[in-house]
Protein backbone atom coordinates (compact mmCIF):
# COMPACT_ATOMS: atom_id res chain seq x y z
CA UNK A 1 0.00 0.00 0.00
CA UNK A 2 2.85 2.36 0.89
CA UNK A 3 4.50 1.76 -2.49
CA UNK A 4 1.21 2.37 -4.28
CA UNK A 5 0.67 5.71 -2.56
CA UNK A 6 4.24 6.78 -3.10
CA UNK A 7 4.31 6.12 -6.82
CA UNK A 8 0.63 6.62 -7.75
CA UNK A 9 0.29 9.51 -10.19
CA UNK A 10 -3.12 10.74 -9.00
CA UNK A 11 -3.70 13.39 -6.34
CA UNK A 12 -3.52 11.96 -2.85
CA UNK A 13 -4.29 13.72 0.43
CA UNK A 14 -2.13 11.13 2.09
CA UNK A 15 0.78 12.41 0.06
CA UNK A 16 -0.20 15.96 1.02
CA UNK A 17 0.25 14.69 4.56
CA UNK A 18 3.68 13.35 3.61
CA UNK A 19 4.55 16.78 2.19
CA UNK A 20 3.41 18.31 5.47
CA UNK A 21 5.63 15.82 7.27
CA UNK A 22 8.53 16.78 5.05
CA UNK A 23 8.18 20.44 6.01
CA UNK A 24 7.42 19.77 9.68
CA UNK A 25 11.01 20.06 10.97
CA UNK A 26 11.40 23.29 9.01
CA UNK A 27 8.15 24.82 10.30
CA UNK A 28 8.39 23.36 13.80
CA UNK A 29 9.35 26.65 15.44
CA UNK A 30 6.35 28.46 14.01
CA UNK A 31 4.00 25.76 15.29
CA UNK A 32 4.76 26.53 18.95
CA UNK A 33 6.06 30.10 18.76
CA UNK A 34 3.08 31.64 16.97
CA UNK A 35 0.38 30.29 19.32
CA UNK A 36 2.55 31.25 22.30
CA UNK A 37 2.89 34.83 21.05
CA UNK A 38 -0.84 34.89 20.33
CA UNK A 39 -1.73 33.79 23.86
CA UNK A 40 0.65 36.34 25.38
CA UNK A 41 -0.77 39.05 23.13
CA UNK A 42 -4.26 38.10 24.29
CA UNK A 43 -3.26 38.48 27.94
CA UNK A 44 -1.48 41.78 27.40
CA UNK A 45 -4.15 43.42 25.26
CA UNK A 46 -6.90 42.23 27.63
CA UNK A 47 -5.23 43.73 30.66
CA UNK A 48 -4.39 46.90 28.74
CA UNK A 49 -8.03 47.27 27.65
CA UNK A 50 -9.55 46.93 31.08
CA UNK A 51 -6.81 47.89 33.49
CA UNK A 52 -4.59 49.96 31.30
CA UNK A 53 -5.80 53.29 32.65
CA UNK A 54 -2.93 53.06 35.12
CA UNK A 55 -0.54 53.44 32.20
CA UNK A 56 -2.38 56.29 30.61
CA UNK A 57 -4.38 56.19 27.40
CA UNK A 58 -1.44 57.06 25.16
CA UNK A 59 0.65 54.14 26.42
CA UNK A 60 -2.29 51.77 26.13
CA UNK A 61 -2.84 52.60 22.52
CA UNK A 62 0.87 52.59 21.76
CA UNK A 63 1.49 49.18 23.29
CA UNK A 64 -1.62 47.67 21.79
CA UNK A 65 -0.64 49.10 18.43
CA UNK A 66 2.86 47.68 18.74
CA UNK A 67 1.52 44.24 19.55
CA UNK A 68 -0.94 44.39 16.70
CA UNK A 69 1.76 45.44 14.27
CA UNK A 70 4.15 42.77 15.48
CA UNK A 71 1.55 40.08 14.99
CA UNK A 72 0.69 41.37 11.54
CA UNK A 73 4.32 41.21 10.51
CA UNK A 74 4.65 37.73 11.96
CA UNK A 75 1.77 36.75 9.71
CA UNK A 76 3.13 38.50 6.63
CA UNK A 77 6.62 37.13 7.07
CA UNK A 78 5.67 33.54 7.93
CA UNK A 79 6.72 32.35 4.44
CA UNK A 80 10.22 33.67 5.08
CA UNK A 81 10.88 30.49 7.04
CA UNK A 82 11.36 28.76 3.68
CA UNK A 83 15.11 28.70 3.77
CA UNK A 84 17.57 28.03 1.03
CA UNK A 85 18.91 24.89 2.65
CA UNK A 86 17.90 21.69 0.97
CA UNK A 87 16.57 23.40 -2.15
CA UNK A 88 17.60 20.55 -4.48
CA UNK A 89 15.92 18.04 -2.20
CA UNK A 90 12.79 20.21 -2.18
CA UNK A 91 12.71 20.71 -5.95
CA UNK A 92 13.13 17.01 -6.59
CA UNK A 93 10.61 15.90 -3.94
CA UNK A 94 8.42 13.20 -5.53
CA UNK A 95 4.99 14.72 -5.03
CA UNK A 96 2.54 16.24 -7.49
CA UNK A 97 2.70 20.00 -7.83
CA UNK A 98 -0.97 20.14 -6.86
CA UNK A 99 -0.19 18.36 -3.60
CA UNK A 100 2.68 20.72 -2.86
CA UNK A 101 0.49 23.75 -3.71
CA UNK A 102 -2.41 22.55 -1.54
CA UNK A 103 -0.06 22.18 1.40
CA UNK A 104 1.74 25.51 0.88
CA UNK A 105 -1.40 27.58 0.41
CA UNK A 106 -3.29 25.79 3.15
CA UNK A 107 -0.44 26.20 5.61
CA UNK A 108 0.42 29.86 4.98
CA UNK A 109 -2.97 31.30 4.03
CA UNK A 110 -5.19 29.44 6.48
CA UNK A 111 -3.24 27.62 9.17
CA UNK A 112 -0.79 30.39 10.06
CA UNK A 113 -3.45 33.14 10.51
CA UNK A 114 -5.52 30.70 12.57
CA UNK A 115 -2.71 29.79 14.99
CA UNK A 116 -1.63 33.41 15.19
CA UNK A 117 -4.96 35.11 15.85
CA UNK A 118 -7.44 32.56 17.18
CA UNK A 119 -5.63 31.82 20.47
CA UNK A 120 -5.57 35.56 21.21
CA UNK A 121 -9.31 35.85 20.64
CA UNK A 122 -9.99 32.78 22.80
CA UNK A 123 -7.80 34.12 25.63
CA UNK A 124 -9.64 37.45 25.58
CA UNK A 125 -13.03 35.80 25.60
CA UNK A 126 -12.08 33.44 28.43
CA UNK A 127 -10.52 36.20 30.52
CA UNK A 128 -13.55 38.43 29.98
CA UNK A 129 -15.90 35.64 30.98
CA UNK A 130 -13.85 34.74 34.06
CA UNK A 131 -12.62 38.10 35.35
CA UNK A 132 -15.37 40.41 34.14
CA UNK A 133 -18.50 38.26 34.13
CA UNK A 134 -20.70 41.34 34.23
CA UNK A 135 -19.27 42.60 30.93
CA UNK A 136 -21.29 41.36 27.97
CA UNK A 137 -19.08 39.65 25.44
CA UNK A 138 -21.11 41.12 22.63
CA UNK A 139 -23.22 44.21 23.03
CA UNK A 140 -26.39 43.38 21.21
CA UNK A 141 -29.13 45.37 19.74
CA UNK A 142 -29.74 42.46 17.49
CA UNK A 143 -27.70 39.25 17.39
CA UNK A 144 -27.58 39.12 13.61
CA UNK A 145 -26.20 42.65 13.25
CA UNK A 146 -23.41 42.11 15.79
CA UNK A 147 -22.32 38.81 14.27
CA UNK A 148 -22.34 40.34 10.81
CA UNK A 149 -20.24 43.25 12.09
CA UNK A 150 -17.73 40.86 13.67
CA UNK A 151 -17.67 38.76 10.54
CA UNK A 152 -17.38 41.85 8.38
CA UNK A 153 -14.39 43.11 10.39
CA UNK A 154 -12.69 39.74 10.21
CA UNK A 155 -13.34 39.58 6.47
CA UNK A 156 -11.98 43.07 5.84
CA UNK A 157 -8.86 42.47 7.92
CA UNK A 158 -8.29 39.11 6.26
CA UNK A 159 -8.48 40.51 2.74
CA UNK A 160 -6.19 43.42 3.61
CA UNK A 161 -3.81 41.12 5.46
CA UNK A 162 -3.53 38.83 2.45
CA UNK A 163 -1.65 41.52 0.54
CA UNK A 164 1.48 41.28 2.69
CA UNK A 165 1.22 37.55 3.23
CA UNK A 166 0.76 36.59 -0.43
CA UNK A 167 3.53 38.98 -1.47
CA UNK A 168 6.04 37.33 0.87
CA UNK A 169 4.89 33.86 -0.17
CA UNK A 170 5.21 34.68 -3.86
CA UNK A 171 8.68 36.19 -3.42
CA UNK A 172 9.93 33.17 -1.45
CA UNK A 173 8.54 30.64 -3.90
CA UNK A 174 9.40 32.45 -7.12
CA UNK A 175 12.87 33.56 -6.11
CA UNK A 176 15.77 31.13 -6.53
CA UNK A 177 17.74 32.73 -3.74
CA UNK A 178 14.80 32.91 -1.33
CA UNK A 179 15.93 36.11 0.30
CA UNK A 180 14.26 36.84 3.62
CA UNK A 181 15.10 40.52 3.26
CA UNK A 182 13.54 40.82 -0.18
CA UNK A 183 10.34 39.09 0.88
CA UNK A 184 10.07 41.18 4.04
CA UNK A 185 10.67 44.48 2.28
CA UNK A 186 8.34 43.75 -0.63
CA UNK A 187 5.51 42.72 1.68
CA UNK A 188 5.79 46.09 3.43
CA UNK A 189 6.01 47.90 0.11
CA UNK A 190 2.86 46.11 -1.05
CA UNK A 191 0.97 47.25 2.04
CA UNK A 192 2.19 50.81 1.64
CA UNK A 193 1.11 50.70 -2.00
CA UNK A 194 -2.37 49.59 -0.92
CA UNK A 195 -2.44 52.52 1.47
CA UNK A 196 -1.49 54.90 -1.33
CA UNK A 197 -4.17 53.48 -3.58
CA UNK A 198 -6.77 53.92 -0.84
CA UNK A 199 -5.64 57.54 -0.46
CA UNK A 200 -5.89 57.97 -4.20
CA UNK A 201 -9.46 56.69 -4.14
CA UNK A 202 -10.39 59.14 -1.39
CA UNK A 203 -8.65 62.04 -3.10
CA UNK A 204 -10.30 61.10 -6.39
CA UNK A 205 -13.68 61.27 -4.73
CA UNK A 206 -12.84 64.58 -3.06
CA UNK A 207 -11.88 66.13 -6.35
CA UNK A 208 -14.89 64.78 -8.18
CA UNK A 209 -18.40 64.54 -6.83
CA UNK A 210 -17.42 65.28 -3.27
CA UNK A 211 -15.46 68.47 -3.85
CA UNK A 212 -18.28 70.86 -3.34
CA UNK A 213 -19.47 69.15 -0.19
CA UNK A 214 -15.95 68.96 1.23
CA UNK A 215 -15.34 72.62 0.42
CA UNK A 216 -18.50 73.63 2.17
CA UNK A 217 -17.73 71.50 5.19
CA UNK A 218 -14.14 72.77 5.40
CA UNK A 219 -15.37 76.38 5.34
CA UNK A 220 -18.06 75.76 7.88
CA UNK A 221 -17.88 75.13 11.59
CA UNK A 222 -18.86 71.51 11.08
CA UNK A 223 -15.49 70.17 9.98
CA UNK A 224 -15.97 67.03 12.04
CA UNK A 225 -18.92 66.16 9.84
CA UNK A 226 -16.51 65.84 6.95
CA UNK A 227 -15.88 62.19 7.84
CA UNK A 228 -19.58 61.43 7.68
CA UNK A 229 -19.74 62.77 4.16
CA UNK A 230 -17.13 60.37 2.83
CA UNK A 231 -18.66 57.29 1.13
CA UNK A 232 -16.74 54.83 3.30
CA UNK A 233 -18.60 51.81 1.98
CA UNK A 234 -17.70 52.56 -1.64
CA UNK A 235 -14.10 53.27 -0.82
CA UNK A 236 -13.85 50.13 1.28
CA UNK A 237 -15.35 48.13 -1.55
CA UNK A 238 -12.82 49.35 -4.10
CA UNK A 239 -9.91 48.94 -1.71
CA UNK A 240 -10.93 45.41 -0.83
CA UNK A 241 -11.50 44.57 -4.47
CA UNK A 242 -8.01 45.74 -5.29
CA UNK A 243 -6.52 43.81 -2.37
CA UNK A 244 -8.41 40.71 -3.42
CA UNK A 245 -7.29 40.91 -7.05
CA UNK A 246 -3.69 41.58 -6.08
CA UNK A 247 -3.65 38.68 -3.62
CA UNK A 248 -5.19 36.39 -6.22
CA UNK A 249 -2.47 37.31 -8.71
CA UNK A 250 0.20 36.60 -6.08
CA UNK A 251 -1.39 33.23 -5.32
CA UNK A 252 -1.51 32.32 -9.00
CA UNK A 253 2.14 33.24 -9.43
CA UNK A 254 3.01 31.19 -6.35
CA UNK A 255 1.18 28.14 -7.67
CA UNK A 256 2.83 28.55 -11.05
CA UNK A 257 6.19 28.66 -9.37
CA UNK A 258 5.44 25.47 -7.44
CA UNK A 259 4.39 23.80 -10.67
CA UNK A 260 7.47 24.83 -12.61
CA UNK A 261 9.98 24.87 -9.77
CA UNK A 262 13.49 24.07 -10.88
CA UNK A 263 17.03 24.98 -9.96
CA UNK B 1 17.51 3.05 -19.24
CA UNK B 2 18.18 6.71 -19.94
CA UNK B 3 17.62 7.92 -23.49
CA UNK B 4 18.96 11.24 -24.68
CA UNK B 5 17.76 12.36 -28.10
CA UNK B 6 19.28 15.56 -29.48
CA UNK B 7 19.24 17.05 -25.98
CA UNK B 8 20.15 20.74 -25.85
CA UNK B 9 20.00 23.22 -23.00
CA UNK B 10 20.96 26.85 -22.78
CA UNK B 11 21.20 29.35 -19.94
CA UNK B 12 19.56 32.56 -21.05
CA UNK B 13 19.83 33.37 -24.74
CA UNK B 14 23.51 32.87 -25.40
CA UNK B 15 25.10 30.31 -23.12
CA UNK B 16 24.76 26.84 -24.62
CA UNK B 17 25.38 24.26 -21.91
CA UNK B 18 24.36 21.13 -23.82
CA UNK B 19 24.32 20.83 -27.60
CA UNK B 20 22.57 18.03 -29.43
CA UNK B 21 23.46 15.13 -27.13
CA UNK B 22 22.14 11.74 -28.21
CA UNK B 23 22.97 8.59 -26.27
CA UNK B 24 21.45 5.59 -24.58
CA UNK B 25 22.71 4.91 -21.08
CA UNK B 26 21.92 1.38 -19.87
CA UNK B 27 21.98 0.06 -16.33
CA UNK B 28 25.33 -0.05 -14.54
CA UNK B 29 27.82 2.45 -13.19
CA UNK B 30 28.92 5.08 -15.69
CA UNK B 31 31.69 7.62 -15.42
CA UNK B 32 30.86 11.08 -16.73
CA UNK B 33 34.00 12.95 -17.76
CA UNK B 34 34.60 16.37 -19.22
CA UNK B 35 36.50 19.58 -18.69
CA UNK B 36 35.20 22.30 -16.39
CA UNK B 37 32.14 23.90 -17.95
CA UNK B 38 31.56 21.01 -20.36
CA UNK B 39 27.97 20.56 -19.18
CA UNK B 40 28.30 17.59 -16.84
CA UNK B 41 26.32 19.08 -13.97
CA UNK B 42 23.71 20.50 -16.33
CA UNK B 43 23.27 17.08 -17.91
CA UNK B 44 22.76 15.49 -14.52
CA UNK B 45 20.26 18.20 -13.55
CA UNK B 46 18.27 17.65 -16.75
CA UNK B 47 18.18 13.88 -16.24
CA UNK B 48 17.04 14.45 -12.67
CA UNK B 49 14.21 16.72 -13.84
CA UNK B 50 15.63 19.72 -12.02
CA UNK B 51 15.83 21.75 -15.23
CA UNK B 52 12.77 21.82 -17.42
CA UNK B 53 13.55 23.96 -20.43
CA UNK B 54 14.13 20.99 -22.72
CA UNK B 55 11.87 19.41 -25.37
CA UNK B 56 9.87 16.75 -23.61
CA UNK B 57 11.16 13.83 -25.69
CA UNK B 58 14.84 14.77 -25.55
CA UNK B 59 15.49 13.14 -22.17
CA UNK B 60 13.63 9.98 -21.20
CA UNK B 61 13.91 7.54 -18.33
CA UNK B 62 12.33 4.22 -19.32
CA UNK B 63 10.41 6.05 -22.01
CA UNK B 64 9.02 8.75 -19.71
CA UNK B 65 10.15 12.38 -20.26
CA UNK B 66 12.04 13.68 -17.25
CA UNK B 67 10.61 17.17 -17.85
CA UNK B 68 7.13 15.82 -17.12
CA UNK B 69 8.19 15.06 -13.55
CA UNK B 70 6.06 11.98 -13.63
CA UNK B 71 5.73 10.75 -10.09
CA UNK B 72 6.83 7.12 -10.58
CA UNK B 73 9.99 8.32 -12.36
CA UNK B 74 10.82 11.10 -9.91
CA UNK B 75 10.38 8.66 -7.03
CA UNK B 76 13.00 6.45 -8.64
CA UNK B 77 15.53 9.16 -9.52
CA UNK B 78 17.88 10.98 -7.20
CA UNK B 79 20.71 13.39 -7.78
CA UNK B 80 23.48 14.19 -5.32
CA UNK B 81 25.61 17.26 -5.97
CA UNK B 82 28.75 18.46 -4.30
CA UNK B 83 27.01 21.58 -3.00
CA UNK B 84 23.88 19.80 -1.80
CA UNK B 85 22.54 20.66 1.61
CA UNK B 86 20.01 18.68 3.56
CA UNK B 87 17.00 20.55 4.99
CA UNK B 88 17.28 18.79 8.35
CA UNK B 89 19.80 18.59 11.15
CA UNK B 90 20.25 14.83 11.30
CA UNK B 91 20.16 11.82 9.02
CA UNK B 92 17.56 10.33 11.35
CA UNK B 93 15.23 13.19 10.38
CA UNK B 94 15.94 12.56 6.70
CA UNK B 95 14.99 8.93 7.26
CA UNK B 96 11.81 9.95 9.07
CA UNK B 97 10.55 12.76 6.83
CA UNK B 98 12.19 12.43 3.42
CA UNK B 99 12.83 8.72 2.83
CA UNK B 100 9.09 7.77 2.76
CA UNK B 101 8.88 9.44 -0.65
CA UNK B 102 11.24 6.81 -2.06
CA UNK B 103 9.70 3.33 -2.11
CA UNK B 104 13.08 1.64 -2.62
CA UNK B 105 14.61 3.12 0.55
CA UNK B 106 16.23 0.57 2.87
CA UNK B 107 16.58 1.51 6.53
CA UNK B 108 18.77 -1.53 7.08
CA UNK B 109 21.18 -0.42 4.40
CA UNK B 110 21.22 3.10 5.79
CA UNK B 111 22.28 1.88 9.20
CA UNK B 112 24.92 -0.38 7.68
CA UNK B 113 26.28 2.52 5.63
CA UNK B 114 26.33 4.84 8.62
CA UNK B 115 28.05 2.19 10.71
CA UNK B 116 30.71 1.79 8.03
CA UNK B 117 31.40 5.53 8.39
CA UNK B 118 31.31 5.34 12.17
CA UNK B 119 28.05 7.24 12.55
CA UNK B 120 24.65 6.64 14.13
CA UNK B 121 22.51 9.07 12.13
CA UNK B 122 21.58 11.14 15.17
CA UNK B 123 24.58 13.45 14.91
CA UNK B 124 23.85 17.07 13.87
CA UNK B 125 25.30 17.16 10.37
CA UNK B 126 25.37 20.94 10.18
CA UNK B 127 28.14 20.86 12.78
CA UNK B 128 30.21 18.36 10.83
CA UNK B 129 33.27 19.10 8.80
CA UNK B 130 32.78 18.97 5.04
CA UNK B 131 34.11 15.44 4.79
CA UNK B 132 31.97 14.05 7.60
CA UNK B 133 28.90 15.79 6.25
CA UNK B 134 29.48 14.15 2.89
CA UNK B 135 29.91 10.76 4.51
CA UNK B 136 26.54 11.12 6.23
CA UNK B 137 24.88 12.36 3.03
CA UNK B 138 26.33 9.59 0.89
CA UNK B 139 25.38 6.93 3.42
CA UNK B 140 21.78 8.16 3.22
CA UNK B 141 21.67 8.56 -0.56
CA UNK B 142 22.97 5.08 -1.26
CA UNK B 143 20.28 3.72 1.04
CA UNK B 144 17.57 5.37 -1.10
CA UNK B 145 18.48 2.84 -3.83
CA UNK B 146 16.81 4.79 -6.65
CA UNK B 147 16.67 3.26 -10.07
CA UNK B 148 18.61 6.22 -11.44
CA UNK B 149 21.27 7.64 -9.14
CA UNK B 150 23.23 10.67 -10.27
CA UNK B 151 26.36 11.61 -8.33
CA UNK B 152 28.18 14.86 -9.00
CA UNK B 153 31.68 14.81 -7.50
CA UNK B 154 30.70 12.48 -4.66
CA UNK B 155 34.25 11.83 -3.48
CA UNK B 156 35.26 15.48 -3.03
CA UNK B 157 36.24 16.16 0.55
CA UNK B 158 36.36 12.52 1.64
CA UNK B 159 39.52 11.26 3.30
CA UNK B 160 41.37 8.29 1.81
CA UNK B 161 39.73 5.58 3.89
CA UNK B 162 36.28 7.18 3.51
CA UNK B 163 36.73 7.17 -0.25
CA UNK B 164 37.66 3.53 -0.16
CA UNK B 165 34.61 2.78 2.00
CA UNK B 166 32.33 4.75 -0.29
CA UNK B 167 33.57 3.03 -3.45
CA UNK B 168 33.13 -0.36 -1.80
CA UNK B 169 29.62 0.63 -0.69
CA UNK B 170 28.77 1.75 -4.20
CA UNK B 171 30.06 -1.44 -5.76
CA UNK B 172 28.29 -3.69 -3.25
CA UNK B 173 24.96 -1.89 -3.05
CA UNK B 174 24.23 -0.94 -6.63
CA UNK B 175 21.96 -3.54 -8.14
CA UNK B 176 21.73 -4.71 -11.73
CA UNK B 177 18.53 -2.71 -12.24
CA UNK B 178 20.12 0.57 -11.21
CA UNK B 179 21.75 3.18 -13.44
CA UNK B 180 24.40 5.22 -11.67
CA UNK B 181 26.16 8.12 -13.35
CA UNK B 182 29.17 9.51 -11.52
CA UNK B 183 30.59 12.82 -12.59
CA UNK B 184 34.08 13.20 -11.23
CA UNK B 185 37.53 14.52 -11.95
CA UNK B 186 39.05 11.93 -9.64
CA UNK B 187 38.78 8.87 -11.84
CA UNK B 188 41.20 6.65 -9.89
CA UNK B 189 38.59 6.07 -7.23
CA UNK B 190 36.04 4.64 -9.61
CA UNK B 191 38.02 3.00 -12.38
CA UNK B 192 37.66 -0.53 -11.04
CA UNK B 193 33.88 -0.48 -10.70
CA UNK B 194 32.82 1.38 -13.85
CA UNK B 195 30.71 -0.26 -16.58
CA UNK B 196 30.55 2.63 -19.04
CA UNK B 197 32.16 5.96 -19.89
CA UNK B 198 30.48 9.16 -21.06
CA UNK B 199 32.67 12.04 -22.20
CA UNK B 200 31.46 15.58 -22.80
CA UNK B 201 33.38 18.48 -24.28
CA UNK B 202 32.02 22.02 -24.64
CA UNK B 203 28.47 20.80 -24.20
CA UNK B 204 28.76 18.11 -26.86
CA UNK B 205 28.92 14.36 -26.49
CA UNK B 206 32.28 12.99 -27.45
CA UNK B 207 31.72 9.39 -26.47
CA UNK B 208 29.28 7.12 -24.67
CA UNK B 209 30.42 3.52 -24.59
CA UNK B 210 30.66 0.47 -22.31
CA UNK B 211 34.08 -0.19 -20.84
CA UNK B 212 34.32 -3.69 -22.34
CA UNK B 213 33.79 -2.24 -25.80
CA UNK B 214 36.47 0.39 -25.29
CA UNK B 215 39.03 -2.14 -24.13
CA UNK B 216 38.03 -4.44 -26.98
CA UNK B 217 38.93 -1.84 -29.57
CA UNK B 218 41.85 0.02 -28.03
CA UNK B 219 44.57 -0.88 -25.57
CA UNK B 220 46.49 1.20 -23.08
CA UNK B 221 50.21 0.57 -22.94
CA UNK B 222 53.05 2.01 -20.95
CA UNK B 223 56.66 1.46 -22.03
CA UNK B 224 60.05 3.01 -22.03
CA UNK B 225 59.91 3.20 -25.84
CA UNK B 226 57.16 4.91 -27.84
CA UNK B 227 54.95 2.35 -29.61
CA UNK B 228 54.94 2.64 -33.38
CA UNK B 229 51.19 2.41 -33.89
CA UNK B 230 50.14 4.79 -31.13
CA UNK B 231 46.91 6.63 -31.72
CA UNK B 232 47.82 8.95 -28.89
CA UNK B 233 50.84 9.19 -26.64
CA UNK B 234 52.04 11.20 -23.71
CA UNK B 235 55.36 11.02 -21.93
CA UNK B 236 55.63 11.06 -18.17
CA UNK B 237 58.74 10.49 -16.05
CA UNK B 238 60.57 8.65 -18.80
CA UNK B 239 57.67 6.39 -19.73
CA UNK B 240 55.47 6.57 -22.79
CA UNK B 241 51.78 6.07 -21.99
CA UNK B 242 49.95 5.39 -25.21
CA UNK B 243 46.71 4.27 -26.77
CA UNK B 244 47.06 1.70 -29.52
CA UNK B 245 44.50 -0.15 -31.64
CA UNK B 246 43.58 -3.47 -30.09
CA UNK B 247 43.45 -6.50 -32.32
CA UNK B 248 41.87 -8.45 -29.50
CA UNK B 249 45.12 -9.86 -28.23
CA UNK B 250 45.77 -7.27 -25.56
CA UNK B 251 43.88 -7.14 -22.30
CA UNK B 252 44.35 -3.84 -20.54
CA UNK B 253 42.47 -1.62 -18.14
CA UNK B 254 41.56 1.86 -19.21
CA UNK B 255 44.06 4.48 -18.19
CA UNK B 256 41.47 7.19 -17.74
CA UNK B 257 43.95 10.02 -17.56
CA UNK B 258 45.50 9.06 -20.88
CA UNK B 259 42.08 8.33 -22.33
CA UNK B 260 40.66 11.66 -21.25
CA UNK B 261 43.70 13.59 -22.48
CA UNK B 262 43.48 11.78 -25.80
CA UNK B 263 39.88 12.83 -26.25
CA UNK B 264 40.78 16.43 -25.50
CA UNK B 265 43.74 16.42 -27.87
CA UNK B 266 44.23 16.88 -31.59
CA UNK B 267 44.40 13.06 -31.88
CA UNK B 268 40.82 12.74 -30.73
CA UNK B 269 39.50 11.80 -34.16
CA UNK B 270 41.95 8.94 -34.64
CA UNK B 271 41.07 7.52 -31.22
CA UNK B 272 37.35 7.87 -31.90
CA UNK B 273 37.70 6.26 -35.32
CA UNK B 274 39.22 3.20 -33.69
CA UNK B 275 36.43 3.07 -31.15
CA UNK B 276 33.45 3.72 -33.35
CA UNK B 277 34.38 1.94 -36.55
Amino acid sequence: METTIQSSASFSFRRVGMVADFYYPIFKKQLWFYPLVSVLAGFITFFLSYFGSYFGLGMNGFIAGLISMAMLFMCYWAPCILSNDGREIEVALPALWTEKAVFMLGYFLIFIPVILFVPMIIVKLVLTAVLLPETPLIELDSIGRSISIVGFNIGVNSVEGLVGLTTALCVMLCSRKRSFLRAAVLSIVANIAVGFVSCFIIVSWIFSAGFVQVKEMAESDHFDDLIKVLPIDDMLFWTLLLCGIYSLVMIILSVRSIRKIQL
Amino acid sequence: MITLDNLSYRYGKNLVALDGISATIPTGIHLLLGENGSGKTTLLHVIAGLRLAVPSDSCLIDGVPTASRSLPVSAETFIYTDSMTFPYKTIAEMERYHAPFYPTFSAEQLHRNLEAFGMTGREPIDRFSLGNRKKAQLAYILALRPKVLLLDEPANGLDISARDTFIRMLAENVSEEQTVIVSTHVVFDFQNIVDGVIVLSHGRLVLSMPVWEITDRIAFVSDSMPPANALFMQQYLGRFNAIVPNDGTVQSDIDYVVFYNALQSANRDSVLNSLLN
